[in-house]
């Protein structure tokens, strides 16, 4: 792919993604064929400080964790009032970095 | 996708804190004082889902099963969760299997189906709604 592109694309995502995993996406991309660019492009990825004030304000009955798609972390959550409220706290540290995660993920498979 | 250490782990924690909680209960005598940990409960004075699972849970352990029910009916589930993990997490710790993990992976997967997702969320509200006509 064009590293102009990739450039452009890393710019506009990079806070959507750890920053160790930044240099292996820009390498991937640059290997990576022009036709999927349209489908790289289209992928929506979670905001990680949007997810921060979810669970901030929903924490303790796991819709952070419901929206970034870890369904049975959310469950756990909601069925324990957040973890006594001590899974709810911790969350609050771990899940901008489960965010990002998740979005490497969800790239991850639209490279596959 | 969410490591197999990582679920072992929190399954294992839930347990401990799960049976930790019961016993504080059980020998501190306080489920049935006002007194609540729940922060939504604390902040909004309103009951979440899950306000009431312990005391379903002990009602259910007397033997005293439809009270549990009627208390709220997810204390059925937190229960059976108790008695059943504990024994997988041994089962799979032994055998050196990993069923619990994907038994797991299968049930999420199923979960974010979306006839599944609705029929489940509609359920949780309504036990929330009679959560909160029952002022737990």
């Amino acid at each position: 792919m064009d590293s102009q592109k990739v450039d452009m694309f890393m710019m506009t995502n990079n806070k959507y993604f750890e920053s160790y995993q930044l240099n292996l996406i820009r390498e991937r991309l640059l290997t990576l064929d022009d036709s999927r660019w349209g489908m790289i492009q289209s992928i929506q990825y979670k905001d990680p400080t949007t997810m921060l004030i979810v669970s901030f304000l929903g924490g303790s009955l796991g819709i952070d964790r419901f929206m970034i798609g870890d369904t049975g972390l959310g469950v756990g959550k909601l069925l324990t009032c957040g973890g006594l409220g001590i899974w709810a706290l911790i969350d609050l540290f771990l899940i901008m970095g489960a965010t990002r995660e998740k979005n490497m993920f969800m790239l991850q498979q639209a490279l596959m | 996708m969410i490591k197999d250490r990582t679920i072992y782990l929190t399954f294992t924690l839930l347990c401990l804190a799960g049976y930790g909680w019961l016993l504080y209960q059980l020998t501190g005598n306080i489920v049935n004082s006002n007194e609540s940990i729940c922060i939504f409960h604390n902040i909004t004075h309103i009951p979440c889902p899950s306000c009431g699972i312990t005391r379903s849970v002990i009602y259910i352990l007397d033997g005293n099963l439809s009270a549990g029910l009627f208390l709220n009916p997810l204390g059925l589930f937190a229960f059976l969760g108790l008695t059943i993990i504990p024994i997988w997490l041994l089962f799979d710790l032994l055998s050196k299997n990993y069923s619990l993990a994907l038994f797991y992976r299968n049930a999420e997967k199923f979960m974010q189906k979306k006839p599944v997702a609705i029929i489940l969320i509609t359920l949780i509200c309504a036990n929330w709604g009679w959560n909160i006509l029952k002022c737990l």
